[in-house]
């Protein structure tokens, strides 16, 4: 007896269905390069511009790595200077201009999650913004909606921080595997088989949420 | 059963690419193939991707900045890399408006005086390139022959003493021997003799 249909396969528009800020058009190279030339050139709204295109998604890259705003904001600051004052430096044939800044990044939340222990981190420490809540949301759908989230990020904060960087960079950015090798610095297997490591502990971790929960949170 | 063993562990470890669209199309197409025929890997399946959906759900919310972060951020960005002040991501600004940076001024300082630094290194070795050591920074003195030495102390005197009066030989051998109470080395008095004015000289 035929109890399922045939899952369609998975594409990643599948993934990316609800995503905020991390569509694979943020990976636009032409505006981008047109960007980095006014930089070499000296123009330096050029650098403004370039930051406001990348800051956001950089910060929630590097906060969801240290779990700390302020070491967060030390090395997104540290990444920047560091990406304008070598801009010569970058070879647009290699990656594109947003992974590379993504890779300085990795490399300085390396640096500071072995200068310091890991910090215990409280949910509503981890769970930095208010949410803008959908208009008719109920009470108990918001509570659920938090807890749900919650429950995510407290998971999130329970992996190693190479597992952590692979999860993130895939759920939380949109890369895809090659890119997360880039980044990582790492063979594609290896961003593959961390990825794969990272659901199964997080599926471990999330299990107790509930069939439930997630119907509600996926309404939203 | 040994089979299906091996089919759900081949399922576990490439739902997630499967999920990601990472595969290869071989690969997906076995995995599609695994999923509708086997309940267990149907099941890791379901579970899977729940998973990266509430992932993908929750995760873009991690970690969102205010404005005032980013903006702290970039002003510290503008003090590091000597950007003109008031600039903000939105700020127009004219062609004129382009102070250099503050690395590149120093970058600048620095090379100047590496090849101000060059060239008086090369100013001082000249002499010594051109093979003239005693203008050498690196010239070692050795201490000089006590007999020459002497001679020329004598000739000092000598000299000294023709500039006071019109002097004779006689004398100036006298005074060499009061300062060096032996009497000369042929070859020494020869030194003083061509060190001698010639006035004084006979």
């Amino acid at each position: 007896m035929e109890y399922r249909q045939t899952p369609a396969p998975a594409t990643d528009t599948d993934t990316h269905l609800s995503h905020t800020g991390a569509l694979p058009s943020d990976f636009a190279a032409d505006p981008t390069a047109a960007l980095i030339a006014r930089c070499l050139a000296g123009d330096q709204t050029a650098y403004a511009a370039l930051y406001e295109q990348l800051a956001t998604g950089l910060f929630r890259l590097c906060y969801s790595l240290v779990l700390h705003k302020q070491d967060a904001e030390d090395v997104v600051q540290e990444s920047f200077v560091y990406a304008f004052k070598n801009l010569t430096r970058f070879d647009p044939s290699r990656a594109s201009f947003k992974t590379w800044l993504y890779t300085i990044a990795v490399s300085r939340c390396r640096n500071t999650y072995r200068r310091k222990l890991p910090p215990l981190v409280g949910l509503s420490q981890l769970f930095g913004m208010d949410i803008p809540a959908p208009h008719s949301e109920a009470p108990e759908a918001a509570m659920s909606r938090r807890a749900a989230q919650d429950a995510v990020e407290a998971a999130l904060a329970s992996l190693s921080p190479l597992l952590r960087e692979a999860v993130v960079l895939r759920y939380g950015h949109g890369l895809t595997y090659r890119e997360i090798a880039e980044v990582m610095d790492c063979p594609q297997k290896t961003a593959e088989s961390r990825v794969r490591l990272a659901h199964d502990k997080l599926r471990g971790l999330l299990h107790p949420v509930g069939q439930s929960l997630l119907e509600e949170l996926l309404s939203f | 059963m040994f089979v299906a063993f091996m089919r759900l562990r081949y399922c576990k470890a490439n739902l997630a690419a499967y999920i990601n669209g990472q595969l290869s199309p071989r690969a997906r197409r076995r995995i599609a193939r695994y999923i509708d025929i086997d309940a267990a890997c149907y099941a890791e399946y379901v579970r899977q991707r729940e998973l990266a959906r509430e992932l993908n759900h929750s995760l873009p919310y991690i970690g969102q900045p205010t404005q005032p972060q980013l903006d702290r951020i970039w002003g510290a960005i503008q003090a590091e890399m000597g950007i003109i002040n008031e600039i903000s991501p939105n700020a127009p600004t004219s062609a004129s408006q382009r102070p250099t940076p503050h690395y590149l001024q120093v970058k600048r300082a620095n090379t100047r005086f590496g090849l101000v630094g060059i060239a008086c290194s090369l100013v001082m070795a000249l002499p010594l390139m051109m093979g003239n050591s005693n203008f050498s920074a690196l010239y070692v003195p050795t201490p000089p022959d006590p007999q020459i030495e002497r001679a020329f102390t004598v000739a000092e005197m000598v000299s000294t003493d023709a500039s006071q009066s019109s002097g004779t030989s006689d004398r100036t051998v006298r005074a060499m021997t009061e300062v060096t109470s032996e009497p000369l080395q042929p070859e020494t008095a020869e030194i003083v003799y061509r060190a001698t004015p010639v006035a004084t000289q006979k």
